[in-house]
């Protein structure tokens, strides 16, 4: 049987690891191969690597920072940030990343690329980053880390990704990620009867019992953190204890 | 230094993930290079076939290249490890996107998974020996192995392994005289990858 994996999501801003907070307030982590080399040897199952401010700088994804810092570390990696062509995907895929993930650029410009990364390099290649905000009593879907709102519903904008191929979702709240305050777990309800693909949940963990929390009303194909590993790196194999139970 | 000969990865235009393999194999002191034109085959002693991508798009790549039949004519001759999507290549033909032929390597076809949990499989799990092999030597159920997939090759009397995700089984390895392959990803398996690459080195 797969076991729930356990994802640590890495966000980068220029040369180091970042942490934000309700996707703005930074704290900084530390230099990004201490951070992947620490979290790798705790015995994280896979990495997801963004680079949180290329989309909103309007510049192209640091790529030597990727290459240089990925040495060595044999689990799936993830990456995310500006991607908004196939060549951008092939720089990405030539240099350590096992699957893209996408957001802005399908979401405010042009979902077809979607279907374009799917139909090149199959949907297992193609994780949707999701964004999510409560707006009234609806969750809208954002970009940009959580800065820019779009006209799209959440369930509107998993059916439309779904049917275009992609292939696993990365839900994201913007109201709970970098919280401590536990899952956005009204939201994680909503969508999940809508889910076809493997859905991976995060954002707003700070402690074991919320993801106990989690547990109890679904087992979801990943949970990413990040936080909570910034907090206590042997988090890392408590949760993993925990997933596997 | 692996004594044990070059090292050859398939290179495509626009495919795979072959920085990922590269570091695995170099870091098992295996001497790597890559195999971008029909001059470079007799440059390796192995081939690697890497695997992200999907089956039509990179076996029209490799005839844009005018590289399949020297592809076959080294697979058949050299010991040939693939990966994944590199694995599917073997097989007489795919049902991804659309019907396409293979290399006709394998006596198999690539069909999509029959299951109603979630597609493409992502994730860990442990794999079920079916016949001996030198490639899976010292694996055992407790080694995590990293699927990430949607197409399956049928089942073949080369299955050397087996997977069950939920309650569907489909190959996970297959070995052909020198031909091997596994569905899963080697260099993105941990400890347990690493494995599996000293066990092709040594082959």
């Amino acid at each position: 049987m797969h076991k729930t994996r356990l994802i640590a999501k890495i966000e980068i801003k220029n040369n180091l690891v970042v942490k934000p907070i309700y996707f703005e307030g930074l704290k900084i982590i530390g230099k990004i191969k201490d951070v992947i080399q620490s979290t790798y040897n705790s015995g994280i199952d896979e990495l997801i690597y963004i680079d949180i401010v290329a989309s909103l700088y309007q510049r192209k994804f640091q790529i030597e920072l990727l290459k240089q810092n990925l040495k060595n570390i044999f689990i799936p990696i993830t990456v995310g940030g500006a991607i908004k062509s196939i060549d951008d995907c092939n720089n990405l895929f030539e240099n350590g990343a096992d699957k893209v993930a996408i957001n802005t650029y399908a979401l405010q410009f042009d979902e077809k690329i979607i279907y374009q990364i799917a139909k090149n390099y199959g949907s297992q290649s193609l994780v949707l980053n999701i964004e999510a905000k409560k707006v009234e009593n609806d969750w809208l879907c954002y970009s940009d880390n959580g800065r820019c709102p779009s006209s799209r519903n959440i369930l509107e904008w998993i059916k439309i990704a779904q049917d275009l191929g992609v292939g696993e979702i990365l839900l994201q709240s913007v109201d709970k990620d970098g919280s401590k305050k536990g899952f956005d777990l009204e939201l994680y309800k909503k969508v999940i009867k809508f889910i076809k693909v493997p859905l991976i949940i995060a954002s707003g963990a700070g402690k074991l019992e919320h993801i106990s929390d989690l547990l109890k009303i679904h087992k979801p194909e990943g949970i990413c953190l990040s936080t909570m590993f910034y907090d206590d790196i042997k988090n890392i194999s408590l949760v993993k204890r925990l997933i596997d139970e | 230094m692996n004594s044990k000969g070059k090292i050859g990865i398939l290179k495509l235009p626009n495919r795979g993930n072959l920085n990922s393999i590269k570091d695995a194999l170099e870091y098992c002191d295996a001497n790597v290079g890559f195999i971008e034109t029909n001059d470079d085959f007799n440059k390796f002693d192995k081939i690697v076939l890497p695997g992200v991508g999907a089956f039509n798009k990179t076996i029209e790549n490799i005839i844009d290249k005018d590289m399949k039949n020297e592809l076959v004519v080294n697979v058949n001759n050299k010991i040939t490890l693939g990966i994944c999507l590199g694995m599917q290549l073997f097989a007489k033909s795919s049902d991804e996107i659309q019907l396409t032929e293979g290399l006709n390597i394998l006596n198999c076809n690539v069909k999509k998974i029959k299951t109603k949990y979630p597609l493409p499989v992502i994730g860990y799990n442990n794999i079920k020996i079916t016949s001996d092999n030198k490639l899976l030597k010292n694996i055992n159920e407790s080694d995590q192995f990293y699927f990430m997939h949607s197409y399956a090759v049928s089942s073949t009397e080369n299955q050397i392994a087996s997977v069950k995700y939920h309650n569907t089984e489909y190959t996970a390895a297959v070995a052909k005289d020198n031909v091997f392959g596994v569905q899963f990803h080697i260099e993105k398996s941990k400890k347990s990858g690493i494995k599996v690459i000293n066990n092709f080195l040594n082959l």
